[in-house]
């Protein structure tokens, strides 16, 4: 793509022809060096244009990329903020439900919700009575609308024997189907059946079918039931995982970063240290899952899938990170800063507290943001201690056993059911929006920070 | 010579009064390095009529020919507030300062002049150990303010840097108001207790250092937006702000106009009545309006040290007088 005569050498060579001057030609000398100097003024606008171009086309690429990256997962994802819901008329039979003492918190808690759905559907479609069939109309509603009946009564005891009109959760089935109807390579059947799709028609054409805001999505925790199936488990275990992480890896690191900085002598030692610091930021972070499996689970006999032992690994392996960003920012602040403290008899401690560590602050919180971010996305050393675990409660602590983000996209991810593939999509937009969320905090703390002139 | 007209007139040889009694009372046991120093003169002097880097009649180098002059002039003063006995500096191999031994005058202002890398900064900073600083620094001979040993390993630096300040070559203000710039001394070293004095403190320092009215309505803004001039003279207030006894400048108005440069070199002649200044400079003008005795340095030794109007009209080194007309440079 090059011209062969727009090499560089090739311009010294140019230069290097200039005719020799002598004093008596002083004058046509500097008039050749400026058609010289004319000359090559084309070829090194065009260059530098070139040179610009590249940088563009580069910018264009990677934004491109991002974009159909962003495409493909909104596109995928953006269904899994809204759920299908069908009207029905439920009857909150006693009888049916098999509740004979309403004080009874046992009675309540054990009674048969899906018995009061499966009457509500049966009296919408009357003529459907062959049994096989019946167990067809029934598994179009998810079993997930027995929590809700449930809360419902627990909450209102006078509902007992009277009938309401409700919003029930429709089977992840119905749903998928119900959002590809549109699709032009035609609605997505998978396991219903013909007579299910008739149903699901004429109830959708009375209007007894909403699309509504898929609460259960940011409510609940991890199930098998895709329709009910959420990510806020896996959420508050990130959470809890990276507090883990930053309460310990960042003091922890900058604390290293000033001795390593301020105090350590230069001797063999500290460049051993120095040297095996960097490689370690280089190595899998696999390896630091085994590390935790060896010392806390094993050594420490700590149980498995613990936001706390999770914590400490990723802590293990954002620690060179923070390090060495720390480092960097220490080293930036200038040595008069430095030199001034000390010359107006500052001790070394209050040298670096008052001045080194708020002017190296914003680099070292890049660092640590750096660390962080990687942090929420590992995934690997978090499966070798077991947060790949199924996890259907959602964490309260540090110490309840707890999945994280990037993992339960994984384990979505491997799931047959087509909505979880939508739900998989969705939660890596959520881990995306933490990202951001994160970065932009960091920034905004960073430029904070830094308008201290 | 040329810069003989520039030395202030009366004020300056008034104030030198104390300097020439110390001559006379204080040579001391230095006949033979004064003889020494003018054997060594011939020498040099030879060399010096073929360039001042031929040194090839001797078989020997540069260094090693300064190395064997001995300092003339007055080094050594009765009235002594900092002395340098046989101060060697190594920066790793490297020697830096060799051999030098002189005194600073109580509330004079000494001027250390000489060529680029003579070690005119070495010698300073290890004045209030700023050298501690650097790793491979190595400081040897003694040292003392007021007879303490400076590198006496019980020496706490501290301490001594606040009675031994410094100013530097190129303003370095902290990143903070002017008021936290010059409050910051006297908070670190316990000064005051109430608001009300350190804000004593800080006017006073700024009024000494010429900055209050231009800085006045202004005290929360930063250090760092004042210019260049303002900047430096906010380092002189914040380095007296923790009165010290002895202010060290290196160089402080090579960053700055002409302007800025007359109003730090008439601080310094004020200065001059509480404190005891020691400064570097490369202009030999400056050296010779503010300061009362002046040092000349080469290659890491003392030259010479005699009274600043005598080093610019009549010095007795020709290593000096090829310095200060510029032979040497
Ligand atoms: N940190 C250091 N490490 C190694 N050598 C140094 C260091 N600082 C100074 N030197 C060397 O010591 C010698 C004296 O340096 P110094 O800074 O004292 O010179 P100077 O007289 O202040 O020069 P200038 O007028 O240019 O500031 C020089 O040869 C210099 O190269
Ligand atoms: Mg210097």
């Amino acid at each position: 793509m090059i011209d062969p005569k727009y090499r560089t050498d090739d311009h010294y060579d140019d230069d290097l022809s200039m005719p020799p001057s002598s004093p008596s030609s002083i004058n046509s000398t500097i008039n050749s060096t400026i058609e010289l100097v004319n000359k090559n003024l084309a070829k090194r606008y065009a260059a530098e244009k070139r040179f610009q171009v590249y940088g563009i086309l580069s910018i264009a690429f990677g934004l491109f990329c991002l974009l159909l990256l962003f495409t493909d997962i909104i596109s995928k994802g953006i269904g899994a903020f809204t759920i299908h819901y069908v009207q029905l008329e439920v009857t909150f039979d006693e009888s049916v439900l098999d509740i004979n003492d309403s004080s009874d918190a046992m009675q309540l808690a054990l009674a048969d919700y899906q018995g009061v759905v499966r009457e509500a559907l049966k009296k919408r479609f009357p003529t459907v009575t062959h049994r096989p069939e019946r167990r067809r109309l029934y598994s179009l509603v998810s079993n997930g609308a027995t929590y809700h009946l449930q809360d419902l009564v627990q909450e209102d005891l006078s509902l007992l024997g009277q009938t309401r009109t409700l919003w029930v959760l429709l089977d992840d089935d119905v749903d998928t189907y119900l959002k590809s109807r549109e699709d032009r390579s035609g609605p997505f059947i998978g396991r219903l059946k013909s007579e299910q799709i008739e149903w699901i028609e004429s109830l959708y054409k009375e209007g007894e079918i909403e699309s509504r805001f898929n609460r259960w999505f940011f409510t609940s925790g991890d199930s098998r039931e895709p329709e009910m199936a959420g990510i806020r488990g896996a959420f508050i275990g990130s959470l809890l995982t990276l507090l883990v992480t930053l309460a310990l890896s960042f003091p922890v690191g900058v604390a290293a970063a000033v001795y390593l900085e301020e105090y350590a002598p230069r001797n063999r030692w500290t460049d051993l240290i120095e040297v095996n610091i960097n490689n370690l930021a280089a190595v899998p972070s696999i390896i630091f899952g085994l590390l935790g499996v060896a010392i806390f689970i094993n050594f420490f006999s700590m149980p498995r899938s613990l936001p706390l032992v999770g914590g400490l690994v990723l802590t293990l392996m954002t620690l060179p990170t923070i390090i060495i960003s720390s480092r960097a920012a220490i080293k930036a602040v200038p040595p008069s800063i430095r030199e001034a403290a000390l010359g107006i008899g500052a001790s070394k401690m209050q040298m670096i507290l008052h001045h080194v560590l708020p002017l190296a602050m914003p680099g070292m919180l890049t660092g640590a943001i750096i660390g962080m971010a990687q942090a929420l996305g590992e995934t690997a050393p978090l499966l070798m201690i077991g947060m790949v675990a199924f996890v259907v409660d959602i964490p309260t602590g540090i110490t309840d056993p707890a999945t994280v983000l990037p993992v339960q996209i994984f384990l979505w991810a491997d799931s047959p059911e087509r909505a979880f593939t939508e739900r998989t999509s969705a939660a890596i937009m959520v881990l995306l929006a933490f990202l951001i969320i994160m970065n932009t905090l960091a920034v905004w703390l960073r430029k904070r920070l830094e308008r201290r002139w | 010579m040329a810069f003989s007209s520039n030395v202030r007139g009366n004020n300056v040889r008034g104030n030198n009064v104390r300097g020439n009694n110390a001559r006379d009372s204080s040579l001391r046991s230095n006949n033979t390095r004064g003889n020494n120093g003018l054997r060594n003169k011939n020498v040099l002097s030879q060399a010096l009529q073929g360039g001042i880097n031929d040194y090839g009649r001797d078989q020997r180098s540069e260094t090693e020919v300064i190395r064997e002059i001995d300092t003339v002039g007055v080094p050594l003063l009765d009235t002594a507030k900092m002395s340098m006995r046989g101060v060697d500096v190594f920066y790793g191999e490297k020697q830096a300062i060799v051999d030098v031994t002189m005194d600073i005058g109580k509330n004079e202002v000494i001027a250390m002049i000489g060529p680029s890398g003579c070690g005119k900064s070495t010698i300073l900073r290890c004045l209030n150990r700023m050298n501690d600083t650097i790793d491979h620094c190595r400081v040897e001979g003694g040292l003392f303010l007021e007879g303490q040993d400076i590198y006496d390993p019980k020496m706490d630096v501290v301490p001594l840097r606040a009675r031994v300040g410094m100013v530097f070559q190129k303003p370095n203000p902290f990143p903070k108001s002017i008021y936290d710039n010059v409050a910051y001394g006297p908070r670190i070293h316990g000064l005051v207790s109430r608001r009300i004095e350190l804000d004593e403190i800080v006017e006073l320092s700024l009024r000494k250092a010429g900055l209050w009215d231009e800085v006045k309505d202004r005290l929360d803004g930063p250090g760092t937006g004042l210019s260049g001039g303002q900047q430096q003279r906010l380092c002189i207030a914040r380095t007296i702000a923790v009165s010290p006894e002895v202010i060290l400048m290196d160089e402080p108005c090579s960053a700055l106009d002409p302007i800025a440069t007359a109003r730090i070199e008439e601080l310094i002649a004020e200065l001059s009545q509480n404190f005891t200044i020691a400064i570097v400079t490369h202009s030999m003008q400056q050296a010779a309006r503010v300061s009362h005795r002046t040092a000349y340095f080469h290659l890491g030794k003392l030259i010479e040290v005699n009274d600043t109007e005598k080093v610019f009209t009549n010095p007795d080194h020709q290593l000096t007088e090829a310095y200060i007309t510029g032979r040497i440079g």
